[in-house]
């Protein structure tokens, strides 16, 4: 379980470099906005949840 | 003189000293409750001081004027800073806090001391969190300058209000005070945050004759919400990766982690915190891309210029709210200012007196910190551009922190002659690296340029891994050559 988060939680991080730069650089709503806050909070959320079962 | 800040201050001041008394009686007048209470904070209080320890001026001041100036990107630096810390907090984290149980570790250079047995690692620690912290301490007492000014107090004044508030809530009761000051200050600049973004919403934008989706909508025909021309991927990289580590490299906050009295109270320390951090995040961006989008505002009257520096955007903004307000959220920068320096003389003077003496009693503890407080308070009244400046790179000049906790906690301990000696070199090496290319190019060039195709950044963290791992590799490969 804990290879599985931590593979999540680096994937996440990864993906708030990646995205941006490469789908939503020229963003003009606030899809950018949105992707960040969502990843963020996604992030946190995992890792309340882990902490939470994890001894 | 602005009467309403000097009530406001004063009211902030009195209810505070309140506070810090009041949290006297949990004090047990020992050298390990003064610096970690003894491991025996509640929920609240440690998440409380550690949102309020992480959370410095640098957010209503510095990052309003840099969503401002850049845009979107930072929220991007600031939520990725988010992500990483409560990934690093659920890890590395936790297992510093159930470790801190075991060996009652004071401060983060006293933990790497112990974790890696060598005297010398403590002191070297203790000798970067002094070259690195300095600033940063002496910019926080500097930055409240502007904000004083705000209330119509001069400099001299400013300096002496910041440096006596800064020491006086660490001497009644060491982490005790601080840690109930931090809770009361952080409460108070999540509902002041609130109350800007509501004023900005509701007041500002409908006085300049805008709405909120036109505001956005110029916002995203000038490209503000997408990636600006600041937001290079490097200068995205150099800018995140000190702030990514932040949890395991600034002693202010690894040393919060030795606060929860158990498992329950740290989980939701972390719960707490993520929520508090979010909140706060997206408050101040919002409010940054508002006053940003109101300087295209088509009316003839612009309430708000287009060339604001990045920390001039709140304190004009200030200038145009009613004096209530504005003292209310002057108040609570300088409570975000004080919450975080107190924390972080309170952890650079653990680390000093757990590195250098061998009689660790209160009367040193608070001559140090007494001493540390003069030097920031006289640094920053002789105004010395450079020492502000540098305090832009703490993080930078810490990162090499990041891989000896993260392998230090990792082996537990388990560490030989050649681990210690890497971990050495690591940190010299790393540190060097990072004041190298700050003196050369000026702390704020150091950030923009890359160096061998990467940030400086990048290359400090690189380096000082790449010695790290070599260095237990080659006591690994020895071991196990000597066994068979």
């Amino acid at each position: 379980m804990k290879k599985a988060y931590i593979l999540a939680q680096k994937s996440i991080l990864a993906c708030m470099f990646l995205i941006p730069y490469s789908f939503l650089r020229e963003a003009r709503g606030i899809e950018l906005f949105a992707f960040w806050s969502s990843s963020a909070f996604l992030a946190g959320i995992l890792a309340l949840s882990f902490l939470k079962r994890v001894e | 003189m602005n009467w309403i800040f000097a009530i406001a201050f004063s009211l902030y001041i009195l209810f505070g000293t309140i506070i810090a008394i009041v949290s006297r009686k949990r004090f047990e007048k020992t050298i390990q409750d003064y610096y970690t209470g003894g491991g025996r904070l509640g929920a609240l209080l440690a998440a409380g001081t550690y949102a309020a320890t992480t959370y410095s001026a640098f957010m209503m001041i510095g990052l309003v004027g840099m969503a401002y100036n850049t845009g979107v990107g930072a929220l991007g630096f600031e939520l990725t800073y988010l992500a990483s810390t409560v990934f690093l907090l659920s890890t590395v984290g936790r297992e510093i806090w159930k470790m801190s149980k075991e060996r009652r570790w004071i401060a983060p250079s006293h933990m790497l001391s112990d974790l890696y047995n060598s005297r010398s690692l403590g002191i070297l620690a203790s000798i970067v969190y002094l070259f690195a912290m300095i600033p940063y301490l002496t910019a926080q007492i500097q930055g409240l300058k502007f904000v004083f000014g705000y209330g119509g107090i001069g400099e001299g004044w400013a300096l002496a209000f910041s440096a006596t508030l800064v020491y006086a809530w660490i001497f009644v009761a060491g982490i005790w005070s601080v840690a109930a000051t931090d809770l009361y200050q952080g409460i108070l600049m999540l509902f002041s945050g609130l109350a800007y973004l509501a004023w900005a919403i509701f007041a500002l934008i409908p006085s300049s004759g805008s709405s909120l989706g036109n505001v956005y909508e110029a916002l995203g025909t000038k490209g503000y919400l997408g990636i600006t021309g600041f937001w290079s991927i490097g200068t995205f990289l150099a800018y995140t990766l000190p702030w990514a580590f932040f949890a395991v490299t600034n002693p202010q906050v690894v040393s919060r982690l030795y606060l929860p009295k158990d498992r329950r109270s740290y989980v939701r320390m972390v719960s707490l915190f993520f929520a508090y951090g979010f909140i706060y995040t997206l408050i101040v961006i919002t409010v940054g891309l508002i006053a940003r989008g109101l300087t295209f505002s088509p009316s003839i009257s612009k309430i708000i210029p287009n060339n604001l520096s990045n920390d001039s955007v709140t304190i004009y903004l200030l200038g145009l709210m009613a004096p209530v307000l504005g003292s209310t959220i002057a108040v609570s920068i300088i409570a975000a200012a004080v919450s975080t320096a107190n924390s972080i003389v309170l952890a650079v003077s653990g680390s000093v007196i757990s590195s250098f003496l061998k009689k660790r009693d209160l009367l040193a503890a608070r001559s140090i910190d007494a001493l540390l407080v003069i030097a920031a308070a006289l640094l920053a009244k002789a105004g010395i551009g450079f020492i502000v400046d540098l305090s832009v790179i703490t993080s930078m000049i810490l990162l090499p922190l990041a891989p000896i906790t993260i392998a230090g906690i990792a082996l537990r301990g388990k560490v030989g002659g050649i681990g210690k000696g890497s971990a050495l070199a690591s940190l010299a090496i790393g540190v060097s690296i990072a004041a190298y290319y700050a003196f050369s190019l000026g702390p704020k060039r150091a950030f923009l340029v890359q160096v061998m195709g990467m940030p400086i950044s990048a290359l400090v963290l690189l380096v000082s891994t790449l010695i790290l791992l070599a260095g237990l590799a080659v006591e690994k490969f020895y071991k196990i050559s000597s066994n068979s």
